[in-house]
């Protein structure tokens, strides 16, 4: 690790520390778990190996519950496995999503730049349904660049919510590709979307899906959400 | 059944409202001449049927009542689309220069990242009711349609109006992108029963030989209706097929209703056919446009 390298975390962790946030990721790092509580732990102890202790606590929290939903809530994990793979693919935990959805504009922007590519997306969909499309826009696709598939998920609440950008079929494009990548709840969520999608519609999301996953996914290898 | 309670989602039904008041201007342009022509040509809905209740989302129904169809009000289920996808919005957000042009919504970016697969070229938006013609199958529901607005003869101007606009909706359902197939097919279905209904009350007095009592134009007309149903599988309108039998006294079978249900992958599904096509040319249109504007190296 270099020294920019351990300084982006440091600073990261202490961001974290300060917002209750996790899930900094960096561009182009092949991202697991371990590489994911590195970040979670005291701002002293970010160049020591994760500790099992606190992993366990940061898995814990995407685990699901009594009565949950599991099956179809997409930022629940039935096992360590599959909560090691929405850390690892910046999906927040519900609890830490409604945590960032309750910071201001500028301290979820803070988390973003400070590494957090988690509070990135959550940022990235909030500008985009907001005023700043554009730039809201921008951040989602940096944060897919970064290795995130909950991005999509934003991009299909744009999608489906923006006036100006609402489009049944781009919506479930972006869903679609979650599913592509690997996420076989994103397939759950957009089957269930209401109204239905109809048939003639799900052709024309699955060629668009195909399209966007060249052009804007990059044709990045799936990586199979544990089931 | 209220529509409201026809669906889950109560983010989308509040949507739909929202777009059923907001009309479009094709439809505000054309519900003006409609009406007028259509209540100088007979009334083909009843007299308490309340034109001002058609833009309200809680009076749609989800099934035609047919205890007394001389009260159908075509407009009960047209759905209107939100002016919706892409990049040239119309509410200015994130700061325009106060020049009345809507800030873009899309980096340059962005747009390369999303080019539309077959886009070489700027094309014009989709528009009219005769769009993607040329790819249907001759035959077909809505080949038979145009077939209905422009070459058949002795139909009467009301109900080649409402076929048109049938179509022309159509096609700017599919450009728009908002509303969901299905409302499109109940729109397209209701206009096209509307176009046959006057048809029927036209042809009224008229003799035919053989005591045939279909005409060319209303046949042509009730044959356009069975293929709309048979490709949009949607069985919305398809007693008026039943209150048409009873009514003229002959069995739906010597009229070929129903017809085999097209699917909706098969090239013989003109409707699926013009839908692809059309939303595909638009959304290449609005990406060529937001490039232009913003003035994008590719």
């Amino acid at each position: 690790m270099n020294s920019n390298q351990l300084t982006k975390l440091v600073l990261c962790a202490a961001v974290i520390a300060a917002l209750g946030l996790a899930g900094c990721a960096d561009k182009g790092k092949d991202q697991n778990a371990g590489a994911a509580t590195v970040a979670e732990q005291p701002s002293d102890q970010v160049v020591t190996p994760a500790a099992p202790a606190a992993q366990d606590v940061r898995v814990s929290e995407y685990l699901c519950r009594q009565g949950d939903d599991c099956k179809s809530n997409a930022l629940a994990a039935s096992s360590s496995e599959e909560a090691a793979w929405l850390q690892a693919n910046g999906y927040p935990s519900s609890a830490e999503l409604a945590r960032l959805q309750k910071l201001s504009d500028s301290q979820l922007k803070t988390a973003a730049d400070a590494g957090s590519v988690t509070a990135l997306a959550v940022y990235g969909e909030r500008l985009a349904l907001g005023n700043d499309t554009k730039n809201g826009l921008d951040a989602l696709r940096k944060a897919t660049e970064r290795g995130s598939i909950y991005a999509y998920y934003g991009l299909s609440n744009v999608y489906a919510e923006r006036k100006g950008l609402k489009n049944i079929v781009d919506s479930g494009a972006y869903l679609r590709v979650a599913y592509m990548l690997g996420d076989s709840k994103a397939g759950t969520a957009l089957l269930g979307k209401t109204p239905p999608i109809h048939p003639v519609e799900m052709a024309a999301i699955d060629r668009t899906a195909a399209s966007l996953y060249q052009t804007y996914a990059n044709n990045r290898p799936p990586r199979p959400r544990p089931i | 059944m209220n529509a409201d309670t026809d669906m889950d989602s109560a983010g989308q039904v509040l949507d739909l409202s929202v777009s059923k008041s907001g009309k479009s201007r094709l439809a505000r342009a054309v519900v003006g001449l409609l009406k007028l022509s259509i209540i100088l040509g007979g009334p083909i809905m009843a007299a308490d049927s309340t034109w001002a209740d058609t833009g309200e989302l809680d009076t749609v129904t989800t099934t035609w009542e047919w205890e007394n169809p001389d009260f159908f009000d075509p407009w009960d289920y047209v759905w209107y689309p939100e002016g919706g996808g892409g990049g040239s919005g119309d509410d200015g957000s994130g700061g325009s220069g106060g020049d009345g042009e809507p800030a873009p919504l899309r980096s340059c970016d962005e747009l390369r990242a999303t080019k539309p697969p077959s886009c070489p070229n700027p094309i014009p938006m989709p528009s009219g009711y005769g769009y993607g013609r040329e790819l249907l199958a001759s035959g077909r529901a809505i080949p038979r349609v145009i077939n209905f607005v422009e070459n058949q003869p002795y139909v009467h101007p009301s109900a080649r109006e409402w076929a048109r606009l049938a179509l022309e909706y159509q096609t700017e359902h599919f450009t728009d992108g908002t509303l969901p197939y299905d409302y499109s097919s109940r729109t397209f279905l209701s206009l096209l029963t509307a176009a046959c209904r006057v048809q029927n009350r036209e042809d009224q007095g008229v003799v035919l030989p053989g005591n045939n009592p279909t005409t060319d134009a209303e046949r042509a007309c009730l044959d356009a209706l069975a293929a709309a149903t048979a490709e949009t599988q949607n069985d919305t309108f398809f007693s008026f097929f039943n209150w048409w039998s009873e009514k003229e006294g002959v069995p739906l079978s010597s009229i070929g209703v129903p017809q085999p249900l097209i699917s909706f992958l098969s090239p013989q599904n003109s409707v699926r056919v013009k839908y692809d096509a059309v939303s595909a040319d638009a959304k290449c249109s609005r990406w060529w446009s937001e490039v232009q504007v913003q003035h994008c190296s590719l």
